[in-house]
């Protein structure tokens, strides 16, 4: 139970952290006109995006513990939900409009799920990948 | 290194549930009439962001726990306790004009429920982190 709790915390804070950095370097783009403009990074704007990294990572809390390439595709595949719901039924960000709209969300939030990975992986202690059957020992 | 972010991460989610408990707490309150009955003009409207607002902010207060991660548990809900006083004196201090703006008793329910948020808080460390 305890170990499980852990896990859900090291996922959820791994979100977190995750969708801030995504959410910074999503607004820095838009200031410089290569991608959408974003909301102003205030608080009003900023934290409940966190919270929904927040809780969109919890449930990687699964996959914690496992090597890291199961992780890794793990927070990808995870972070296709949150993409999906911002495409199909629209979300406050990332803010995105034309033809290159669905590139945009699914692109912001595959980084955010790559960053989830990554953080999940370490924070999580992944075990090092072990030697293939084919090598000696 | 790995064990310090560990342990941040333990703290932020700790805070952030604390946080989303107490703030739905502080929302039945107010849906429930008792604030308009103590003359306290600050029941809030459940809404998502609010509510996600609350759990972040929480989370972020959470990790000032940090330096007594590893103390006892008595300590640790103490201190718990204590560090719900930075909260109430942010939202007091900063976020209203005056200290009894919403009402003459709303900063004793602030400071209640901050108190209530950093013990919930240190509980849940004590869950989350090794025996």
């Amino acid at each position: 139970m305890r170990a499980f709790l852990q896990r859900v915390a090291l996922a959820s804070s791994s979100g977190a952290l995750a969708c801030y950095g995504v959410l910074v370097l999503a607004s820095l783009l838009g200031r410089a006109e290569v991608g959408p403009q974003q909301a102003p990074l205030l608080a009003g704007n900023v934290l409940p995006r966190v919270a929904e990294g927040a809780l969109w990572g919890i449930p990687l809390a699964v996959f914690l513990g496992r090597a890291w390439s199961q992780v890794m595709l793990a927070a990808l595949v995870l972070s296709l939900a949150p993409a999906l719901r911002t495409w199909l039924v629209g979300g406050p960000w990332p803010a995105a409009s034309g033809p290159w709209a669905p590139a945009w969300i699914l692109g912001a939030w595959a980084l955010w799920g790559g960053v989830l990975g990554m953080l999940g992986a370490w924070l999580g202690g992944a075990p090092k990948a072990r030697p293939g059957r084919g090598k000696r020992r | 290194m790995r064990e310090l972010a560990r342990r941040l991460a333990f703290l932020f989610f700790a805070g952030a549930l604390a946080g989303a408990l107490t703030s739905l707490g502080w929302w039945l309150l107010g849906a429930a009439g008792v604030m308009a009955q103590w003359g306290i003009a600050l029941a809030p409207e459940l809404t998502p962001a609010w509510l996600e607002s609350h759990l972040v902010t929480g989370g972020l207060w959470g990790l000032l726990l940090l330096p007594f991660f590893s103390d006892a548990a008595n300590r640790l809900l103490g201190l718990g306790a204590g560090v719900g006083i930075l909260p109430t004196c942010h939202v007091v201090m900063v976020q209203w004009t005056s200290p009894t703006e919403p009402g003459a008793l709303a900063p004793v329910l602030v400071l209640t429920f901050c108190v209530v948020w950093g013990l919930a808080t240190a509980g849940l460390v004590l869950a989350l982190r090794e025996a």
